[in-house]
């Protein structure tokens, strides 16, 4: 059997597993890129912060107004920005939140395929499947090597794979982030279509 | 590149490491013979040069995984000075210093955001590369699967069994024959033992005939059926005692049942028990004793005993004895014989056996040497007809 040398590619680990199990992780990896715009939105909402502590900070009287495409103009107030701050606190215990209990979630099914793998191994070892006896075909320390060490590689790809996934969309997110705050003093926010270019009056 | 080393690494770490469980697995098996022939010390090097090139690989593994973090911070400080080298000889530094700032504060963000994700990339790359062993197996029996037709008969279950060869042929290396066109029936219920020299093939007539292996060519039935098609049908249809049995960690009466669930049979494992001659263990109360391997509770011959109480316990229709009475002494050997004894008629016997004590019982003899059948008989017959079956009989004192 050929094994795909592409990391990302699932590859023949699509016919070992279980339909339900491949369905499970796809809803989970998608959860985790979704949880990871919770993120996205988090980083932006800290250069919003930092961009509303400098205009409150510049304006008089302790209120100031910005000016965004989608937003329109937004008058933003010492008392605002605090609970602009809350609310970002609030998306990101969220956002771990959710983030540790779908880890959690995907670990287990990773786990529970990784026990059916070796499950299924030593059924074929000690059950003699397709005739001749597999004993002949196997030793019992490669028995040993290919149902443990070998299955718990997989289980490490499979949660490295989706950890990947959710890490490059932050990553994505992280990079946006970057330039938005790059541009920050002056234009502001190319970010994420939420809030257009944003920018003090 | 770093990839490539990875999974190579990974790939040697895995050898080594099967390396060195089957040397473990050796020197456990023949530790007495080591210490004996002042040889530990070469094992142990062995033991230890395997075990430490697993070491290395995992070391190298480890290392390289490593190393684009290393590249990483690089390239960010090198960027870095690149870009605030390029302000300040090309434009204002101070109209540049926030830029700087902000260019220093999202090259941190994306360390911490890069450095989760190329972990994550080693540990792909590494788990890909060890799990490649049972990704390939897990295929292999999927296809198999896909392929094999599981249509075998319920319908044999509790009654004896018939058992046939016809012209059957088998070597564990197809140059080196083992047995040769080897043609024979046991009736159903009749009490049959395969006898001969040592290398006769005794012990492969038995692995074909229960299933655990499937000849060159010729075919092995029992019941009509194919052996392996018999072995494959849920279980219990054959028992066996195999030349050597063991001890499993839990009760008594799961090491009769073989089985941890609740519904172990507690009167089924007393008759067992009784009939398999462990009278002093056949009490409800003790079956619940929880055994211990290698603790030494039970002698050799009771292990031996112990193993044809498991064979009877799911009432098979043809029960095999792979030289199983030969740890016996002659007065535990005669009991289970009457035991055997007892159940014929209802359950078809086949004894593989060395000591011809235990035949002269047996409806037939079935006599081979180097692979082939040379006679079959009863025991009187057989000494009439084979000179060496004869010989044997007066060598172990049982001529009369």
């Amino acid at each position: 059997m050929k094994i795909r040398k592409n990391p990302f590619s699932l590859g023949p680990m699509r016919t070992v597993m279980p339909d339900g199990a491949l369905k499970s992780l796809r809803r989970l990896t998608v959860a985790r890129i979704l949880t990871n715009l919770l993120d996205v939105l988090g980083l932006a909402g800290v250069g919003a912060l930092a961009l509303a502590f400098i205009a409150v900070s510049d304006a008089a009287g302790g209120q100031a107004t910005l000016k965004s495409p989608l937003l329109g103009q937004v008058v933003v107030t010492e008392a605002g920005s605090l609970i602009l701050s809350a609310a970002i606190v609030g998306v990101f215990v969220l956002k771990s939140t959710i983030s540790i209990w779908l880890k959690l979630r995907t670990s287990l099914i990773v786990a529970s395929l990784e026990s059916d793998f070796s499950r299924r191994l030593a059924l074929d070892f000690f059950s003699g499947e397709g005739g001749r006896s597999s004993e002949e075909k196997y030793s019992v320390s490669e028995f040993q090597n290919v149902s443990m060490a070998s299955t718990e590689g997989l289980a490490r790809f499979l949660n490295a794979r989706l950890s990947a996934i959710a890490e490059i969309t932050l990553l994505g997110g992280g990079l946006g982030n970057s330039y938005y705050r790059k541009s920050a003093r002056s234009s502001s926010s190319v970010f994420i279509c939420l809030f257009g270019s944003m920018g003090p009056e | 590149m770093v990839t490539a080393k990875i999974r190579k690494h990974e790939l040697s770490k895995l050898n080594s490491s099967r390396a060195t469980l089957s040397l473990s697995r050796d020197l456990f098996g023949v530790r007495r013979e080591v210490r004996a022939a002042g040889v530990l010390s070469d094992w142990i090097v062995e033991l230890t040069k395997s075990r430490s090139a697993s070491a290395d690989s995992s070391a190298f593994s480890y290392n390289l995984s490593g190393l684009p973090r290393y590249v990483i911070e690089t390239s960010l400080v090198v960027g870095f000075f690149f870009f605030a080298g390029g302000a300040v000889l090309f434009s204002d530094l101070a109209s540049q210093a926030a830029t700087i700032g902000v260019f220093m504060a999202g090259s941190l963000r994306i360390v911490a955001l890069l450095l989760p994700l190329q972990a994550s990339m080693n540990q792909m790359t590494q788990g890909l590369a060890s799990g490649e062993p049972a990704l390939a197996r897990l295929a292999s029996i999927a296809n198999r699967n896909a392929e094999s037709d599981k249509s075998s008969s319920g319908a044999l279950r509790g009654s004896a069994m018939s058992l046939e060869f016809r012209d059957v042929t088998f070597g564990f290396d197809p140059e080196k024959i083992v047995l040769d066109r080897v043609s024979f029936t046991v009736k159903a219920g009749q009490k049959v033992a395969i006898v001969g020299p040592s290398g006769a093939g005794k012990s492969t007539c038995f692995e074909l005939a229960t299933g655990f292996r499937e000849p060159q060519s010729g075919v092995v039935k029992l019941a009509g059926e194919l052996a392996s098609s018999v072995l494959g049908n849920g279980g219990g249809l054959i028992g066996i005692v195999p030349q050597r049995s063991y001890l499993v960690s839990g009760t008594l009466a799961e090491n009769v049942s073989l089985s941890n669930r609740d519904d172990t049979d507690q009167n089924k494992v007393v008759s067992c028990l009784k009939m398999a001659g462990l009278k002093e263990f056949s009490q409800p109360g003790v079956v619940n004793m929880v055994i211990e391997p290698d603790s030494g509770q039970f002698s050799g011959g009771e292990i031996q005993r112990l193993g044809l109480a498991r064979a009877l316990y799911r009432n098979p229709g043809i029960l095999f004895l792979d030289e199983a009475t030969s740890a016996l002494d002659a007065k535990t050997e005669d009991e289970v014989n009457k035991s055997l004894d007892e159940l014929r008629g209802s359950i078809t016997i086949v004894l593989i056996a060395h000591r011809l004590s235990t035949v002269k019982t047996a409806d037939k003899i079935i006599y081979l040497e180097k692979g082939q059948v040379i006679a079959e008989g009863t025991f009187n017959e057989l000494r009439g007809s084979v000179p060496n079956f004869e010989k044997a009989v007066s060598l172990m004192g049982l001529g009369e």
